[in-house]
């Protein structure tokens, strides 16, 4: 998942960005809300991760922007403030889900994973494409009922298709869900990396649509 | 140990009603006296009048010839009196031989018995005796006193009849004054007696007494500091969980990154050791946090809430976030319960009350949450019953049920405190309703 980090604690969110590369997301990090601001407004996040108390305002601003905007992204707050009325605030403003520092980074996937799955709506957090089968905790998937190897790049990409699923994804959405913020692109990654997704998991599980992207069938 | 408060109504009643008594009793008893001794100077000076009248006149009678006719008294027109109220007289030599006397007489009136001039008072008469004439002639004229006692007796009960009058309208007037002064002092009584760490607002000096503004002055003024000196615990309680959860996130995160990273297993090892130390230290430290908001007085709030909004948070979360260890059997609240208990004392409440069944209930065996009742959440959970002793004790403050139910004792004082400032009620039983065994903690909503 391409995940939007927005903390103003440099420490917390460089321990909190290495543990989400280490889950294979691919993780943008920012300290303020106007950085945050930018950010959103250039890319399509999947997932975002919230402080409240940024040094330029409240991070509730930003989960308001976010929810004017027509495309839903998931936001989990992550706050010091325990008191349940910022909690109920937080939820009833849009968010979908909140940890209370200091918080276990097992417990931070397991906030982003159910999120996730509730975004997909898929109770399992499996998703079964003919003879594939994709977890999305665990960051695997079978073929047939074996392994196939992917590269956290593979899996990223991949990753994008599934979260929209039979919908067509632009060459630009899936560059942006490889690479991280400010890093060039070459032009022919992306073409390259979907040949090696269909030499490993079948011809057909990528479709392309000429001149507009990429789908996988629902 | 406390002594029976006196009332200022009735110190007041009963002062000014014995004040006003004995004033009046002897405003009465003064008056009826010097009325009493005026009307006795006024009929004393009547009767020189009449003695000093009548002894030239009988005493000039008396100097006629023996054959010449005598006046008859008793056809003068006002001397037809009753018997009681006749006067006496007796016209004398100096020796004190009787030559005229009243018609009316007593037979126990012995007119040798008044002898010198002057006044005197004998067997209910008034008597005065005149000094001899030139005809070597005196008078002794008495009077009864019953005329006079009755006068005393009229001028007495006209005296405390307006007395008792002007008793019930002083009566009737300090009442009203004292009704005004304690409904004054008893408002005043009330609004501060409102007062607590939750309503610290500056007390209404409106209708108060001239006498008390100073004190209310100072009453505002000491409330205010309160306030603020509360304001800024409360304060410190949250910054502090800000402060504090900041660096143990940061410690607790790095600790795990390393763990992750390395490939040492002596590494692991430490670094597993520095997260559970932690671990432990946001534990406390989070029950600590929670003890200095309760005790800052977090309880009730100024407004009512829907306190399911926060259960269903609560026990949503609790659900959700199981880490597969421990199921839980959820019964969510329905539609809105409002109530005046803070929500984050409500939460914290829950909070440890689960803790609690998640820490001491049998492994394996699902907790309840229970929150069907309106106004009441059960959180139960399965274990061995206790003893009415460990029952009991749990109740006090700080009390643990032994060395090895280690934070026991600051989770149920949190508890207690809030529930005791938000006027919730907590009821632990065991075994569990229904069962043989168990624990059971009832909370139940103000």
């Amino acid at each position: 998942m391409r995940i939007l980090l927005v903390e103003d604690e440099a420490s917390l969110a460089q321990a909190v960005l290495e543990h989400l590369q280490a889950e294979h997301h691919l993780t943008d990090w920012f300290a303020t809300l106007d950085e945050a601001r930018a950010a959103i407004l250039t890319l399509d996040y999947d997932m975002v991760l919230l402080d409240l108390k940024l040094p330029d305002g409240d991070g509730l601003d930003l989960l308001q922007t976010l929810r004017r905007q027509p495309a839903y992204t998931p936001v989990i707050i992550m706050t010091a403030r325990d008191k349940v009325s910022d909690r109920i605030k937080g939820l009833n403003l849009g968010a979908d889900d909140y940890v209370i520092k200091p918080f276990d980074l097992n417990e931070l996937s397991a906030r982003i994973n159910t999120v996730a799955r509730r975004r997909l709506d898929n109770a399992s957090n499996t998703i079964r494409h003919g003879d594939l089968e994709f977890s999305l905790a665990e960051h695997r998937v079978h073929r047939g009922g074996a392994p196939v190897p992917l590269t956290a790049t593979e899996w990223s990409l991949m990753e994008c298709l599934l979260r929209r699923s039979g919908a067509v994804v632009s060459k630009t959405v899936l560059e942006e869900a490889l690479y991280a913020f400010g890093k060039e692109v070459e032009s022919n990654s992306i073409e390259a990396h979907i040949s090696r997704l269909r030499t490993k998991l079948g011809r057909d599980s990528i479709v392309t649509h000429r001149g507009l992207g990429y789908s996988i069938e629902k | 140990m406390s002594t029976k408060a006196r009332s200022l109504s009735r110190i007041l009643t009963r002062t000014l009603l014995l004040a006003l008594g004995v004033a009046l009793t002897l405003g009465t008893a003064i008056s009826v006296y010097i009325a009493q001794a005026e009307y006795d100077e006024l009929l004393d000076v009547a009767l020189i009048t009449k003695a000093q009248l009548m002894l030239p006149l009988l005493s000039a009678e008396e100097s006629l010839p023996a054959a010449a006719p005598r006046h008859d008294f008793s056809q003068i027109p006002g001397l037809n009196v009753d018997e009681n109220e006749k006067a006496v007289f007796w016209l004398t030599d100096t020796s004190g031989a009787i030559l005229r006397q009243s018609e009316y007489s007593r037979a126990d009136l012995d007119p040798a018995d008044v002898t010198q001039p002057g006044f005197s008072t004998l067997k209910g008469y008034r008597f005065f005796v005149t000094e001899a004439n030139t005809n070597g002639h005196m008078l002794k004229v008495g009077e009864p006193l019953v005329e006079r006692n009755e006068a005393a007796l009229d001028s007495l009960m006209g005296i405390a009849f307006s007395m008792a009058v002007l008793s019930l309208v002083a009566f009737a007037v300090m009442r009203r004054s004292i009704v005004q002064v304690q409904a004054s002092v008893a408002r005043l009584s009330s609004d501060i007696g409102r007062r607590d760490e939750h309503n610290l607002a500056p007390i209404d000096a409106t209708g108060a007494l001239g006498e008390m503004t100073p004190a209310v002055d100072t009453v505002n003024a000491l409330m205010a500091r309160l306030s603020k000196a509360v304001e800024a615990e409360r304060s410190f309680a949250t910054n502090a969980a800000h402060e504090l959860r900041t660096p143990l996130a940061v410690s607790l995160a790095h600790t795990q990154r390393l763990k992750a990273a390395t490939t040492d297993p002596a590494l692991q090892d430490r670094a597993g050791a520095i997260e559970a130390g932690l671990k432990k230290l946001i534990h406390l430290v989070e029950r600590l946090l929670q003890f200095s908001r309760a005790q800052s007085g977090l309880g009730a709030a100024e407004e009512t809430s829907d306190a399911n909004a926060v259960i269903r948070l609560l026990l949503t979360e609790v659900a959700e976030r199981s880490d597969g260890t421990r199921a839980f059997d959820v019964t969510m609240p329905e539609g809105q319960f409002l109530s005046s208990i803070d929500p984050d004392a409500l939460a914290i409440i829950l909070s440890n009350l689960i803790d609690n069944a998640v820490k001491y209930g049998r492994p394996g065996a699902p907790v309840t949450l229970d929150a069907a009742s309106p106004g009441q959440v059960t959180v139960a959970n399965d274990c061995d019953p206790l003893t009415a002793d460990d029952l009991a004790k749990i109740n006090q403050r700080f009390i643990r049920r032994s060395s090895a139910m280690d934070g026991y004792g600051i989770g149920l004082s949190i508890v207690h405190s809030l529930c005791a400032q938000s006027g919730a009620s907590v009821v632990f039983r065991s075994p569990r309703p229904g069962s043989d065994g168990g624990f059971a903690a009832t909370l139940t909503l103000p």
